[in-house]
């Protein structure tokens, strides 16, 4: 299995990214939309912004300072298919999302499932 | 007559393994072998298109062998054998060697699905009628390196069994009325982990204890003040292999007890202050470990304890069919959409969550979490709003689930910040009340009796949640998640908490540091043109609907299209049963039946026959029309339209395929 740590300057430039490399394909059944997968896709993450400094709150809950983002947002894509994302594919040592049974930081190809924990 | 005797498949949940749900009809069988010689001791049988030595494949020594230093194309080892168009079937070889991935040509024309490179292999692989047209058996080597192959089988294969991707973990509620992994076990690892008479094959740290039979269990008694007295046992693994370790402790006289997977390090552990079982999982780094069984504390010499039913099995969670056990009686498959826990940190109060004048104290009671530890909250004496709180990593309209349990207090506020709604939850009684402050109820919330003192709660909004905030509420005065005081030693029970984007809950996605993704359940089986009569049939479904979320969702027999299929599902109109039947691409059935509640079962049977159409609900009969032909060439049952769209997300109980069309009096029968 191949997992993909996928970086884009908006959505619409991600999704139409996937949609050109074949990751998945949108049909209309009587008018509804819907993205399907496709050649080997076995998952499509929208991760939307990824906070880079957590928004602080105050005792009451209110929020002191908003939270900061990295740049650009972000997807992770379960394949069984190889890929060529160019700049457009990250390798993060901590990542903020995982696969069910794959350990958190999984990302490349041949990925194994991994540690599987409750906590 | 019976029933039975018209049925061609019957799919219940029953037998599975990793990537298969078994049919109960028909009993897979096999044919007789068709290759003339599999285990390559003449050439009966076999054709090389470049025979001999280095130019290609030999046989030689009971084996087939294509050298690497044969660089001609078409380096192909032809059978006898031709695959009949329509059929099934299944290929079993033994790869000794192989360092490029050799493929399947039938007919000429090169299946999809390669052939693995390594060394000693047993590779097996289903032929789906789908997968080829008919012609010769032929296995291409590659271009130049050297292959090596024995025992080469191809027999038909017919089956119902439905294959199963999900690709990931998933949890579903088990026959124990807890949330568990669906997952296969492996054979037992462990030598003598029932101490049936002796502690044979474990040895005891000198030094620091002593160890001794007691019963069919092993007792460790600290007796040095050097303490960690430990059983211990090398334990055979696989690399990158997940392993399930369980056993039962009884305290005895012990403060602490652990059960440790160790090699260089610590793979996984999990410590027990009561008498009680242990279950953690670990990922192998080795070809072994060591599994020690700890009293874990050092001094208070003569203090004991005892530890059985040692248990070391590989676990494999990906593609595992769910049997899903939810609200008791008879199971269903569970057919759920990819969703994430849009929460970093599900079950440990302590990490990630902001806590405002409130004690968490972790792992403290039995979690509605198989084989897991929940935590305490604990009102502090502040006079203040006592809450816990997380931000969804992802925000949005979303669907938030959580279990809490009565301790002093049983009363809970839960707020979705950004649409502004909120609700009480108390779990003495399972019942709500309004959240004082917050007038908006959010669109819909529940909360139910999960068994064993456990409430499960679930609230969804049709607007934006940025945040969730859960309060302890006063337990004394009506709804209130606003300022009160505690007394400092008053809590309740929290585990598993989820928010997932979506109208409706599914299953629990334990999360750890991390957002974490469930992947959808596929469910599929084609290349079984022999057992659906296009012609005429009944297809019945007894199934609930997850949410009537208004979109679009099927299970159909087709030819692995759209083209020519028989749907029955839900769709965007609320509590819509609908059934379509397409021949060659053009509709001839199109019904709308509008169920009081969809996400009850109900049992749905469509009669197809040329221009004798008839739909069946619950023992009656809602629809009929007499206009319309029939699909061509069914060959696929599927959880989706046939093409992969429009997937089933429903909670199936029973699924069967008759292969002539029913009478009335049947199909009565068989939806009542």
């Amino acid at each position: 299995m191949n997992i993909y740590k996928l970086q884009y300057d908006t959505k619409a430039e991600g999704d139409a990214d996937l949609l050109a490399k074949g990751t998945y394909e949108v049909i209309t059944e009587e008018g509804v939309t819907q993205d399907v997968y496709r050649n080997g896709t076995q998952a499509i993450v929208f991760l939307n912004k990824i906070v880079e400094i957590p928004a602080t709150y105050d005792k009451d809950g209110k929020e002191l300072t908003p939270p900061i983002y990295y740049d650009g947002v972000f997807y992770d894509l379960m394949t069984t298919e190889e890929f060529d994302f160019g700049i457009h594919e990250l390798f993060p040592v901590n990542c903020v999302h995982s696969f069910l049974g794959y350990e958190k930081n999984a990302e490349g190809t041949d990925v194994d499932p991994d540690e599987l924990i409750i906590e | 007559m019976s029933l039975l005797d018209d049925v061609s498949i019957v799919v219940t949940p029953n037998g599975y393994k990793a990537g298969e749900l078994y049919a109960v009809i028909p009993v897979p069988t096999e044919g007789s072998e068709e290759i003339a010689t599999p285990d390559f001791s003449s050439s009966t049988g076999w054709s090389f298109t470049n025979s001999g030595g280095s130019n290609g494949w030999i046989i030689n020594a009971g084996r087939a062998i294509c050298d690497a230093s044969a660089t001609t194309p078409y380096r192909n080892l032809n059978s006898t054998f031709s695959l009949v168009n329509g059929k099934s079937y299944r290929l079993i070889i033994d790869i000794l060697q192989s360092s490029d991935n050799m493929k399947i040509v039938i007919g000429g024309t090169t299946l999809a699905e390669t052939l693995p490179t390594g060394t000693n292999l047993n590779y097996e692989y289903f032929i789906p009628e789908a997968a080829h047209s008919g012609g010769g058996f032929t296995i291409y080597a590659g271009s130049s390196d050297l292959q090596e192959i024995d025992n080469v089988s191809v027999k038909e294969y017919t089956s119902a069994d439905m294959d199963v991707t999900r690709a990931t973990a998933a949890t579903r509620v088990d026959e124990d009325g807890l949330v568990n992994y669906a997952e296969i076990l492996g054979g037992e690892e462990v030598t003598n982990g029932d101490f049936a008479t002796d502690l044979s094959g474990w040895t005891g740290q000198a030094g620091r204890g002593s160890y001794a039979w007691d019963n069919g269990k092993a007792k460790i008694t600290n007796d040095d003040t050097s303490g960690y007295p430990n059983l211990s046992q090398s334990v055979t693994t696989v690399s990158g292999k997940v392993y399930k370790v369980n056993a039962t402790v009884e305290i005895g006289t012990a403060t602490l007890t652990e059960v440790r997977a160790y090699s260089g390090g610590v793979l996984g552990s999990q410590q027990l202050n009561t008498d009680g079982t242990i279950d953690f999982t670990f990922t192998a780094i080795g070809t072994s470990f060591t599994l020690h069984l700890y009293l874990f504390e050092a001094g208070n010499t003569g203090n004991y304890c005892f530890f059985d039913n040692i248990s070391v099995k590989e676990v494999t969670r990906d593609n595992v069919p769910r049997i899903d056990y939810t609200g008791g009686g008879c199971p269903h498959i569970l057919a759920e959409p990819q969703r994430t826990n849009q929460f970093v940190q599900s079950n440990n109060f302590n990490t990630s969550w902001t806590q405002t004048s409130v004690d968490v104290a972790t792992d403290v009671i039995t979690s509605p979490i198989s084989g897991e530890l929940a935590d305490s909250v604990t009102a502090t004496t502040a006079t203040a709003q006592h809450r816990v709180l997380q931000t969804p990593a992802s925000t949005g309209i979303g669907t938030f689930t959580m279990y809490i349990k009565q301790g002093e207090l049983s009363r809970i506020c839960i707020h979705f910040l950004g649409t502004n709604k909120a609700v009480g939850f108390d779990c003495s009684d399972n019942t709500t009340f309004a959240a004082t402050g917050i007038a908006s109820y959010p669109t819909r919330y529940a909360i139910s009796d999960f068994g064993n003192g456990w409430s499960k709660l679930e609230m969804y909004d049709v607007g934006s949640t940025t945040r969730v905030d859960i309060y302890i509420a006063n337990p004394t005065v009506g709804g209130n998640n606003a300022v009160w005081t505690g007394d400092g030693t008053s809590k309740i029970y929290f585990a598993a908490a989820q928010f997932e984007l979506g109208s409706y809950a599914t299953s629990y996605i334990p999360t750890s540091g991390s957002t974490v993704t469930r992947n959808q359940d596929i469910f599929t089986r084609d290349g079984i043109g022999s057992l659906i009569n296009s012609t005429e049939g009944v297809l019945f479904i007894e199934m609930a609907a997850l949410s009537d979320d208004l979109t679009f969702r099927v299970m159909s027999i087709s030819d692995g299209t759209n083209n020519n299929t028989i749907k029955v599902g839900y769709r965007n109109n609320t509590n819509a049963i609908y059934v379509e039947v397409r021949s060659s691409s053009v509709g001839q059935v199109f019904w709308i039946y509008t169920a009081t509640d969809i996400t009850d079962f109900h049992k749905i049977a469509v009669k197809y026959k040329v221009n004798d159409f008839s739909l069946w609900i619950d023992g009656t009969n809602v629809l009929n029309d007499t206009n319309g032909n029939t699909p061509i060439g069914l060959s696929k049952l599927s959880f989706d339209r046939g093409d992969s769209f429009t997937s089933l997300f429903a909670k199936v109980k029973q699924l069967q395929v008759y292969d002539t069309a029913l009478t009335d009096t049947q199909l009565a029968a068989l939806t009542s």
